[in-house]
């Protein structure tokens, strides 16, 4: 498992994500259309657009299906609210 | 899935023992099962009990997937306040990523002991003992280096 996603908080104001950036801490406002999630053959990633439609990884899993499919329903909460 | 084309290519008699063993089965596994012996006319009227224990089993780990239970093995945990919901980082897996960095840090310090050697192998020549040590402190600092850079990625 890997993230860079510290503190995910969604509210009226929108999506705010704290996540890392190299080793100081930053918080971005990240659109709802951004948020998507990445198969592939080996793991499941939560990951959003920045500005310059880069993905960039929240969280990153390689886990069973319990915690993929836990993975798709935050991102449903995240999206929807 | 993995578990469905391994399950289709069971006899009856191994599904069965399956079925009644389904307990020590993971999710996934459960899943295929289900899928396989509740669209099964034999085992439908032959297990219909075993079936809906599956059926109750699958249910309660899907509501555990819905309520979060299983954001705990992301490492995350989820509280929601009226319109807001946040997710944090579990306190202990902060410890841990903490806990990667020092040790990783400490690793990559053992290059520092390697220095003389290398100062050895370029001066003097090269000669088996300062090779290995060397080489073995370059290697101790790249697990170090990776272990950092993992921790902080």
């Amino acid at each position: 498992m890997e993230y860079s996603g510290f503190e995910i908080v969604r509210n009226s104001s929108g999506l705010m994500i704290k996540k890392r950036n190299d080793i100081l801490v930053e918080s971005v406002l990240v659109k709802d259309s951004s948020l998507e999630l990445v198969e592939t053959e080996k793991d499941l990633s939560l990951v959003y657009h920045n500005e310059n439609g880069v993905p960039v990884t929240i969280i990153r899993t390689t886990g069973g299906l319990k915690v993929r499919k836990t993975l798709v329903h935050l991102k449903n909460l995240l999206s929807k609210a | 899935m993995i578990y469905d084309k391994i399950f289709k290519q069971k006899e009856r008699g191994e599904l069965i023992d399956l079925l009644s063993n389904r307990s020590t089965m993971n999710f996934s596994a459960k899943s295929a099962l289900l899928d396989i012996v509740q669209t099964d006319e034999f085992f439908k009227e032959k297990y219909p009990d075993e079936i809906d224990e599956l059926k109750s089993e699958i249910d309660y780990e899907e509501s555990s997937i819905a309520s979060f239970d299983y954001l705990k093995y992301l490492g995350f945990r989820i509280s929601q306040i009226g319109d807001t919901i946040k997710v944090t980082r579990l306190s202990r897996f902060y410890l841990v990523d903490l806990m990667g960095v020092l040790i990783g840090a400490l690793l990559a310090g053992v290059a520092y002991f390697g220095l003389a050697e290398w100062k050895i192998l370029f001066t003097v020549g090269i000669s088996i003992g300062p090779l290995v040590i060397s080489l073995v402190t370059a290697i101790i600092a790249l697990i170090g280096v990776i272990l950092v850079a993992r921790c902080l990625s």
